[in-house]
């Protein structure tokens, strides 16, 4: 499904209204895991875009059970959304030609297999920011539901 | 039970395995089986030495799970885990696969190949490795 | 516990075939995971250094049971060890005065942060070989114990 213009507009690297967000994977008995993603980005209106630099668990959970969440968690006004589909990682390593929901490896990684020339990591706060950087490759989630995360109405659909 | 493929089983039987287990506190002990026999499409048994099942008998008595790495050649060419939990009857070891993950260095490494079904495993194994199993 | 020198010549073999080890670590409820590691070497006469490469349930047990067990799959050649004691993963960004047990992650990352620039992995076959490598830190095992792991004499103490 296609993301509203003011979604675009809060999670495009680079944006003007940049968001932090969690992504929620769960292992397929059901063991959640909330992965902080101050970097994102959006492809084709419709897919989420991060890349994959200290992920572990969020990536053991990925390679079982492929479906992600991803929440704003700031700043959350006008903001309280939540992005629910398949997920996957897309590795430095995998063939080009390899794809998830249409995108492939070899135009994911080539846009966002090195993060830092898209959106500088200096654009968090030196106290906030990663040390060092190692990026293996980019997280897609492709977006099928948006929902409300704000108390009154958490979980109406917004689209 | 996960189902191994013919492939899995034969490189695991032909060159055993690195048996990881530990205490329910987390403290590892590893042996190492160098063949194993293959029931099913998931029960793998190994036939231990008395030093072997003496070595782990205190730790699969108090936590079965058991982690299961190919040995040999297989460590490079059958880039497998296997996990599940074991009984020990005498000098034998068995273990009944309940995960399957592939651990080939790269995009792959850990990916949990018991969640799909066999016929992608057998796919996914013939777009990655060149072999169908040791050398006869 | 010093490893002897033959030992240490097995784990210091570098870009002439090495040795594969197999290291198992452990959750903090007991769950083993025992993958097997290609890059390896001896730091020091007391410690064995693997490449965190593509570490993940290897890197979320040691995050919460800093222990593991080394052991020697191929070639054997008489070499039946496992070596066990305390393991972390030295990541890049840690203060280089960090100390674990005895070495320096700045000493550490300094020699083997990067390691395909000493042992490229051109020589593994192709079906095999890593397409693509982003080190994120070093494994680091210092030996305290090392015991047998051939079949009849399993567990005897070698050192």
């Amino acid at each position: 499904m296609k993301l509203s213009s003011e979604m675009i507009a809060a999670l495009r690297a680079g944006g003007e209204k940049d968001v932090v967000t969690y992504l929620t994977t769960s292992s397929v008995s059901g063991k959640c895991n909330l992965y902080l993603q101050p970097y994102t980005d959006v492809y084709r209106e419709e897919f989420i875009i991060s890349p994959d630099l200290f992920a572990q668990k969020t990536k053991i959970n990925i390679n079982e059970n492929r479906v992600g969440l991803m929440t704003v968690a700031h700043p959350v006004k006008g903001s309280l959304w939540a992005f629910r589909g398949p997920c996957n990682i897309i590795q430095w390593g995998h063939p080009p030609k390899f794809a998830f929901h249409g995108v492939t490896a070899g135009e994911a990684l080539e846009k966002w297999g090195d993060w830092s020339k898209l959106e500088p990591y200096d654009t968090v706060a030196e106290d906030l920011r990663p040390k060092a950087v190692g990026q293996r490759g980019v997280i897609v989630l492709k977006v099928e539901e948006v929902y409300n995360l704000s108390p009154a109405s958490s979980g109406a659909r917004i689209s | 039970m996960a189902t191994m493929t013919p492939r899995m089983k034969a490189w695991l039987e032909k060159f055993g395995a690195h048996i990881g287990t530990a205490t329910k506190q987390g403290y590892p002990t590893t042996i190492v089986v160098e063949q194993a026999s293959i029931t099913g499409d998931g029960v793998v048994a190994f036939n231990l030495t008395p030093a072997q099942a003496n070595q782990i008998k205190d730790n699969i008595a108090q936590n079965p799970y058991v982690a299961l790495a190919p040995h040999a050649i297989a460590s490079i060419r059958a880039a497998y885990q296997f996990k599940g939990p074991a009984a020990l009857s005498g000098n034998t070891l068995q273990v009944t696969v309940k995960e399957i993950y592939c651990t080939k260095p790269g995009p792959e490494a850990a990916l949990r190949l018991d969640v799909l079904p066999l016929e992608h495993i057998v796919k996914f194994e013939e777009s990655r490795w060149r072999d169908s199993g040791p050398p006869k | 516990m010093r490893m002897n020198e033959e030992m240490l010549n097995s784990l210091r073999t570098i870009g002439t075939g090495g040795v594969v080890v197999h290291l198992t670590t452990c959750s903090a409820e007991g769950i083993p995971n025992t993958v097997g590691e290609r890059f390896v070497a001896a730091f020091g006469e007391e410690h064995i250094v693997i490449a965190d490469m593509f570490a993940q349930k290897t890197k979320v047990n040691l995050n919460e049971n800093p222990g593991g067990v080394i052991t020697v799959a191929q070639p054997v050649k008489g070499r039946h060890w496992a070596f066990r004691g305390p393991c972390t993963i030295l990541m890049w960004g840690e203060d280089e005065n960090y100390d674990f047990h005895g070495v320096r992650a700045g000493d550490v990352l300094r020699e083997w942060g990067d390691w395909a620039s000493k042992e490229p992995p051109s020589e593994v076959p192709p079906d095999i070989r890593p397409p693509a490598l982003c080190q994120r830190g070093v494994i680091t095992l210092k030996v305290d114990e090392v015991y047998s792991w051939k079949p009849e004499e399993s567990g005897r103490p070698v050192l």
